[in-house]
């Protein structure tokens, strides 16, 4: 009860933040209060749902195995739950003004009424489906129902009556001290999940235990105590954990902890960064500002024990001489060291702008396989790579998440791409994808569809016409030469979608496969 | 009201929107994992045998997953590698490797070991 009272009194607590600053900004403007109370239906529907959508999944998914759903659902609740602290610690502050500049836009006339309608809307929205997430992932983790839902009503009075109390002014909290508390507390209430989660996972035979009972304080505190119950529920705590469990709890804590406090700090200091600690807060924080988009759409499928030599390059054309004549070109040596691990080294040069082409960057690549292909519903994989920029060219940290689902003969791949710069000239995080939908025809040809684009600036998002988008027919194809060396090619043109995007690119690729 | 709208909004309807990206991403990953291949998919077994498989016909019932576990009795490593199933493993001498499969259209689908091609060849028959 005091995990769904918590989640949700958090949830309510931001809402009606909004929703007061909103109402404050507007003070006086006619009719407000209709526009704002619309927003909040809207958003309370669309809560709604969502709740509605995660019960048919969760009906759907019954069958599998309950371990694995339950398993399932927590991780993502503490994924979710762990990137929105982080969130929260970097932008709380800037949540707050920005709703106040809409509010006070719209008071002066430069914004459509409508506008605090989207803006409440989507504050409650949010909250809603991430309340609804939560609540889930606590159900999931054997509470009785009735507990979570009166906990549930408890946090939606409790986070409406402060929120309301704090609008009027009665009380002056600070509130980044009330959410740094709560986000500590939810820091912990996440560590429970993935512990309980890696249980699960025990449970379904798909996680080693690495030792039962790691430590025994059933004499001293069991669960079945009352206040065992509520240390059980609030940060966690096992009377005999597995020691999996201990080490979900620890890593868990680790990188959400790791993360707030990078997130806290104004600049990102290069040294001390690390590709991995960066490449996880990139994975939680999201969206940046990214240099060259790339033009190679990846799969989640690692090549176990082979090696590859590639080149790959794409040209830009435009009538726009600001736009025209963008090349990159990338040599890139990759290795399959593992089943689930392939990893490579490559230097990138670029021309821009008429000037010469120029040795830009060396980076290190990753690509880390989660499932074996058609083990889970959708082929899933984690690319992290670390990029040393040369000359003016900042360093940067970019990790895609790589998912890949065959339909048939087609077979659809997304990337999300996401790319943080680092250091001198950094003009921080952006946000990017890249698709592609293939047939598979025969090994030597294959048809696809490829799209790629970048968002831009997390910070500050361009509207459409200044962000990248291209679109346009590509065909992919392995062509065996002597002994069991592959020539590996594709070969695609693609449109520009927005203004920003020069009208064509010629996309190629060239590699040479083979094992010892 | 509307006098006139922002030239480059802060466009605050995106980033929600696109916040939530990951955490969709990160739920369809997770999602992959509990509705995956479970413990009562039927698993057949695929022997090689002096660089050759056996059984070189096997036959499953089409639109249904399963798992065919690859046990390598040689002592040189061999790759079951199959367009038609879109799959590529190796399993090292001695040792045994799972490949999860389904669910299939009918038809029949080819495959081959890499390293021994001339020897190593089967198919699967979905029906």
């Amino acid at each position: 009860m005091w995990q769904s009272g918590l989640v949700v009194f958090r949830e309510v607590f931001e809402a009606a933040l909004v929703i007061g600053i909103v109402l404050a900004a507007t003070n006086g403007l006619p009719h407000r209060n209709r526009w704002i109370a619309l927003g909040v239906l809207a958003g309370t529907a669309g809560s709604t749902m969502v709740a509605a959508f995660a019960g048919a999944i969760a009906e759907a998914a019954s069958g599998v195995g309950q371990e694995l759903f339950n398993a399932g659902i927590l991780f993502v609740a503490v994924a979710v739950l762990g990137w929105s602290v982080v969130w929260m610690r970097s932008h709380g502050r800037e949540m707050a003004l920005k709703a106040t500049e809409i509010g006070r836009t719209v008071a002066e006339g430069d914004l459509p009424i409508h506008m605090l309608s989207v803006v409440v809307g989507l504050a409650v929205l949010r909250e809603g489906s991430e309340a609804v997430l939560f609540l889930f992932g606590i159900a999931a983790q054997g509470t009785n129902v009735l507990s979570v839902v009166l906990g549930a009503l408890i946090g939606i009075v409790g986070g409406a009556a402060v929120g309301f109390i704090m609008y009027r002014g009665l009380v002056r909290i600070p509130v980044r001290h009330l959410f740094g508390v709560i986000s500590w507390l939810l820091v912990l209430l996440a560590a429970g999940m993935a512990s309980q989660g890696a249980n699960f996972l025990v449970a379904a035979n798909l996680l080693p235990a690495l030792g039962t009972s790691i430590w025994d304080t059933s004499q001293f505190l069991s669960e079945r105590t009352i206040f065992g119950q509520f240390l059980h529920t609030l940060i966690g705590y096992t009377a005999r954990p597995d020691g999996i469990q201990i080490v979900f709890y620890v890593a868990t804590l680790l990188v959400i902890g790791i993360a707030m406090r990078m997130a806290g700090r104004p600049s990102f200091p290069k040294k001390a960064a690390g590709a991995g600690a960066a490449a996880a807060v990139a994975l939680i924080l999201l969206p940046h500002a990214g240099h060259a988009i790339e033009f190679k759409v990846y799969s989640p499928t690692v090549h176990y024990g082979e090696y590859a030599l590639e080149s790959r390059g794409f040209n830009s054309f435009d009538k726009n001489p600001a736009k025209d004549g963008e090349m990159t070109l990338i040599h890139e040596a990759e290795y399959g060291v593992t089943d689930y691990w392939q990893t490579a080294l490559f230097g990138e040069l670029q021309r821009e702008l008429g000037a010469d082409l120029k040795y830009t960057a060396t980076a290190w690549e990753n690509i880390f396989q989660l499932f074996q292909p058609g083990e889970a519903w959708m082929d899933s994989g984690l690319y992290l790579e670390y990029e040393a920029g040369h000359g003016q060219q900042p360093d940067a940290v970019e990790t895609k998440i790589l998912l890949e689902k065959p339909v048939g003969r087609f077979v659809n791949t997304f990337n999300l791409i996401m790319e943080k710069q680092l250091g001198n000239n950094a003009q921080g995080t952006s946000l990017g994808y890249a698709y592609r939908t293939m047939y598979r025809w025969k090994p030597y040809f294959q048809p696809a569809i490829e799209a790629f684009g970048e968002a831009g600036r997390i910070n500050d998002f361009p509207g459409l016409s200044e962000q990248e988008h291209k679109l346009g027919p590509v065909i992919l194809g392995s062509i065996p030469l002597a002994g069991s060396v592959l020539f590996n090619y594709e070969l695609g043109w693609l449109f520009g979608l927005t203004d920003a995007t020069a009208r064509d690119t010629i996309k190629w690729l060239g590699e040479i496969e083979f094992r010892f | 009201m509307r006098i006139r709208l922002p030239k480059s909004p802060r466009a605050p309807r995106m980033r929600p929107a696109l916040y939530a990206a990951p955490a969709v991403l990160a739920a369809l990953m997770g999602m992959g994992v509990t509705a995956s291949a479970t413990a009562e998919d039927k698993v057949y077994t695929l022997t090689i045998k002096d660089h050759r498989f056996d059984p070189q016909v096997l036959e499953v019932p089409a639109g249904e997953k399963f798992k065919v576990v690859v046990k390598n009795l040689d002592s040189t490593a061999e790759e079951f590698d199959s367009y038609d199933l879109n799959r590529e493993k190796v399993v090292q001498g001695g040792a045994e490797g799972t490949v999860f499969l389904g669910p299939l259209d009918p038809g029949t689908y080819e495959f081959m070991g890499e390293f021994h091609a001339d020897t190593a060849s089967g198919k699967v028959v979905a029906k």
